[in-house]
C-alpha cells in the first residue's frame, strides 16, 4: 500500500470553444496521501482549478481516471457513489456567491447532512453546531444569513459546510485568494489546525507562492495543462529546478525592501501562449530564459531529480537559482 | 518640496460611512509614495479624492488637496480636466475600465496627445508608436490598429501605462496596477513601472494592499488602517519595522516564499471595524496586542516617533522596543 488516498493517472480535461478544442489538463498524474496537503500552483489557465474539479467530478475526463481509496469514482453509481463522494468535500474561491444569500448559516452547513439524509433533525443540529465550533464560529451564527457576515467568517461557513460530513479529502479551489491578508492568515491557520486535529487529506488549488510555501507538504506547479515540477515543499522552494518554477519563485514580491531593490530582470518572458495552439515540445519553451531547438521537438517527461520530479529536457545544464 | 499635498482629509459616505478619516499625505518631486492597507482602509478612496473622480454619494467634510499650488478640491471642472491625463496620469487596476473598447489603442492615445499637447494628427501617430514600443509591446505600429479585447491583460496594462505616460506626467496614480495579473506578468510591469519612473523623473503615488509590490517601489510609504494613516515615513523604516501595532501585523501576515521553513500563518485577531459604527478611540484597539485604556478612549494622532516617522499610536515606543514579530 502506498497510502495514497487520492490517485489521477493521465488525467485530460478539455473544453469545445468556438475556436476549438482546449486541453485544459493534459495527461497529469498525480497522489496525495492520507493527511498530507498537496498544492496545485500555476497562474490563470494553468489547468489547475480544471483538474481539482475532475477530482470531485464536476468535470468529465476525456481521458484517465481518478482512484478514491483505490476505487475509480467512474466505475461507481447509485448509493455506492453517493457513499464515496461524502468523502471528498470541495472548498470554493468566493464564499461570497457560492452560499446561497436566502438561507442561514445552520442551513447552509445542514444542508449536506439532508442530501445524504443523515440524522434526526436533532443529530443535524448538534453536527451542525459541533461543526461550527470547529470552524471557529459558534452556534450564535446559526440563524443569520452570510450577508450578516465578514468574507473570513463566510469561508468559515464554506469550510463547515465541506467538514460537515466528515470528508477524508479537501479539494480547496483558492480558497483565501479573495480575502485580504490578515484575515487570509486566520482562514490558512484554521485549514492547518483542522488537519492536524482531523488528518485531513487537502489538494489545495493556489496562485500564491507565499501560502503554499507555508501551508502545502507537497507541491506540483502546472503550467498549459501539465505539471512541470513536483516535490516535497522545502525541497522545491530550496532549490527549483523548472525554469518555470524558477520564475513564479523570481516574480513573487517579498515584503522586504533590500530584497526587492536588489531584483532582477524578470525571469519569464512574454506572455502565456494561445491555450488553443500551445507550442510543440516544452510548452514553456517560448517564455523560457533556457530554451534550445531540442525544446521544441519533444515533450518533455517528469523524471527524478533529487527529491523532486521535473519535466525539463535541460534540467542538469538550468544554472541553480535560489529565492532564499 | 511637495507636488501634491493632501491635509487633514475627510470622505463620507450615506449611512455615517468615514471612508478617509484626516488623511494627510504628500509627493514630493521625483519621489514614490505608496500608500498600503487592506480592503476598506480608505486608500483607493484618497486616490479618488485626488483625481476629483469620487462617486456622487461621496462628500468631502473636511481637508485640502493642492498639486502644484492648485487647490483640487475648489479648482474650476475645467482646470481638472486638463490636469487629469495631463500633468496628473492614472493607471487603474482593471484596464479594460480605463480603455474604450470600440475605439483602437492608438485611437486613444492619439485623442489624449491632440488634446493635451496640442499634437497634429501625423505627429500624433507617430509618438502612439513610439509609447507602445517604450513600454514593451512588439510590432508597435501594427498594434496601434488593434482594439483592447485584441492584447492579453499584461499587453493591456502596458497600453495603459502607454497612455498615462503619454502627456509627460508629473505625477501618475496607480491604484493596485498590477492586482488584476499573474505573477509573472506582474513582475513585468513592476520592472516596466520602476523604469519608466526612473527614466523619466515621474513622482509616483501607488496604491497597493501587497507589502511585497510596494517594498519593491516605494521611497515612502503611507499605512492606512479603518480611513486613517497609521503610520507614514521612510520605506526601510515602516516596512523594515513597522511601528504601529497594525503594520506590524500585516507585515507578519504575509506568508513570505524566502522562509527557510514553514512557519504556519500569523494573523491579525478579528475585524477590521465597521465604517459607520467606529469604535471611540483607536480604531485598530480592539485587535491589539497592545492596547490599555487610553486606547480605547483617546484616539491617538500621528505623533513623532523614531527615524523620523509618525505613527498614530500611544505606545507607539513600547512597540518598537517589543521588536520581534515583524
Amino acid at each position: 500500500m502506498s497510502g495514497a488516498l487520492l490517485d489521477v493517472r493521465s488525467a485530460t480535461v478539455t473544453y469545445k470553444t468556438r475556436a476549438g478544442t482546449v486541453t485544459a489538463v493534459d495527461g497529469v498524474d498525480l497522489t496525495v496521501r492520507r493527511g498530507e496537503i498537496l498544492a496545485l500552483v500555476g497562474e490563470s489557465g494553468c489547468g489547475k482549478s480544471s483538474l481539482g474539479r475532475a477530482v470531485l467530478r464536476l468535470e468529465p475526463l476525456r481521458h484517465g481516471s481518478v482512484l478514491f481509496d483505490g476505487v475509480d469514482l467512474a466505475t461507481l453509481s447509485g448509493a455506492r457513489l453517493r457513499q464515496a463522494r461524502r468523502r471528498l468535500q470541495m472548498v470554493f474561491q468566493d464564499p461570497q456567491s457560492s452560499l446561497d444569500p436566502r438561507r442561514t448559516v445552520g442551513q447552509i452547513v445542514e444542508r449536506p447532512l439532508k442530501v445524504h439524509g443523515i440524522g434526526t433533525v436533532a443529530q443535524r443540529r448538534d453536527k451542525v453546531v459541533a461543526t461550527l465550533d470547529l470552524v471557529g464560529l459558534g452556534s450564535r451564527y446559526l440563524d443569520r444569513p452570510p450577508a450578516a457576515l465578514s468574507g473570513g467568517q463566510r469561508q468559515r461557513v464554506g469550510i463547515a459546510r465541506a467538514l460537515v460530513l466528515d470528508p477524508d479529502l479537501l479539494v480547496c479551489d483558492e480558497p483565501v485568494s479573495a480575502l485580504d491578508v490578515s484575515i487570509q492568515a486566520q482562514i490558512l491557520q484554521l485549514l492547518l489546525d483542522l488537519r492536524d486535529r482531523l488528518g485531513l487529506a487537502m489538494l489545495f488549488v493556489a496562485h500564491d507562492l507565499g501560502v503554499v510555501r507555508h501551508l502545502a507538504d507537497r507541491v506540483a506547479v502546472m503550467y498549459l495543462g501539465r505539471i512541470v515540477e513536483g516535490g516535497p515543499v522545502d525541497d522545491m522552494f530550496a532549490r527549483p529546478r523548472h525554469p518555470y518554477t524558477q520564475a513564479l519563485l523570481a516574480a513573487a514580491p517579498v515584503p522586504d525592501v533590500a530584497v526587492e531593490r536588489a531584483r532582477s530582470v524578470p525571469l519569464a518572458l512574454g506572455d502565456l501562449p494561445d491555450p488553443l495552439a500551445p507550442p510543440s515540445g516544452c510548452h514553456f519553451r517560448t517564455r523560457c530564459p533556457h530554451q534550445r531547438p531540442v525544446c521544441a521537438q519533444a515533450s518533455p517527461e517528469l523524471v527524478q531529480a533529487g527529491p523532486v520530479e521535473v519535466a525539463c529536457l535541460r534540467h542538469e545544464d538550468i544554472p541553480a537559482f535560489s529565492p532564499v | 518640496m511637495s507636488l501634491l499635498r493632501i491635509d487633514g482629509l475627510s470622505v463620507e459616505f450615506p449611512g455615517g460611512v468615514r471612508a478617509a478619516r484626516e488623511v494627510t499625505l504628500d509627493v514630493r518631486a521625483g519621489e514614490t509614495l505608496a500608500v498600503v492597507g487592506e480592503s476598506g482602509s480608505g486608500k483607493s478612496v484618497t486616490a479618488l479624492a485626488v483625481l476629483g473622480l469620487l462617486p456622487e454619494t461621496a462628500k468631502v467634510t473636511a481637508g485640502r488637496i493642492e498639486f502644484d499650488g492648485v487647490d483640487l478640491l475648489r479648482c474650476r471642472p475645467r482646470r481638472l480636466n486638463e490636469l487629469r491625463g495631463g500633468a496628473i496620469a492614472m493607471v487603474y487596476q482593471d484596464p479594460l475600465t480605463a480603455l474604450n473598447p470600440v475605439l483602437t489603442v492608438g485611437r486613444q492615445i492619439e485623442e489624449a496627445l491632440r488634446r493635451h499637447l496640442g499634437l497634429g494628427r501625423r505627429a500624433a501617430a507617430g509618438r502612439a508608436a513610439e509609447l507602445l514600443d517604450l513600454v514593451g509591446i512588439p510590432q508597435p505600429g501594427q498594434r496601434l490598429k488593434d482594439y483592447p479585447h485584441q492584447f492579453s491583460g499584461g499587453m493591456r496594462q502596458r497600453v495603459v501605462i502607454a497612455m498615462a505616460i503619454s502627456c509627460d506626467p508629473r505625477l501618475i496614480i496607480a491604484d493596485e496596477p498590477t492586482t488584476a495579473l499573474d505573477v509573472t506578468m506582474q513582475a513585468q510591469i513592476l520592472h516596466l513601472l520602476r523604469r519608466l519612473r526612473d527614466d523619466l523623473g515621474t513622482s509616483l503615488m501607488l496604491i497597493s494592499h501587497d507589502v511585497g509590490v510596494v517594498a519593491g517601489l516605494a521611497d515612502r510609504v503611507a499605512v492606512m488602517y479603518a480611513g486613517r494613516v497609521v503610520e507614514r515615513g521612510s520605506a526601510a523604516e515602516v516596512i523594515g519595522a513597522p511601528n504601529h501595532p497594525y503594520g506590524r501585523g500585516l507585515l507578519a501576515s504575509v506568508p513570505r516564499i524566502d522562509a527557510a521553513a514553514r512557519t504556519g500563518f500569523a494573523a491579525i485577531p478579528g475585524t477590521p471595524p465597521d465604517p459607520a459604527a467606529l469604535p471611540a478611540g483607536c480604531a485598530f484597539a480592539p485587535r491589539c496586542g497592545h492596547v490599555v485604556d487610553r486606547c480605547r478612549a483617546e484616539d491617538p494622532p500621528l505623533l513623532d516617533a523614531a527615524g523620523g516617522r509618525q505613527v498614530a499610536c500611544w505606545r507607539h515606543a513600547e512597540v518598537a522596543a517589543a521588536g520581534g514579530g515583524a
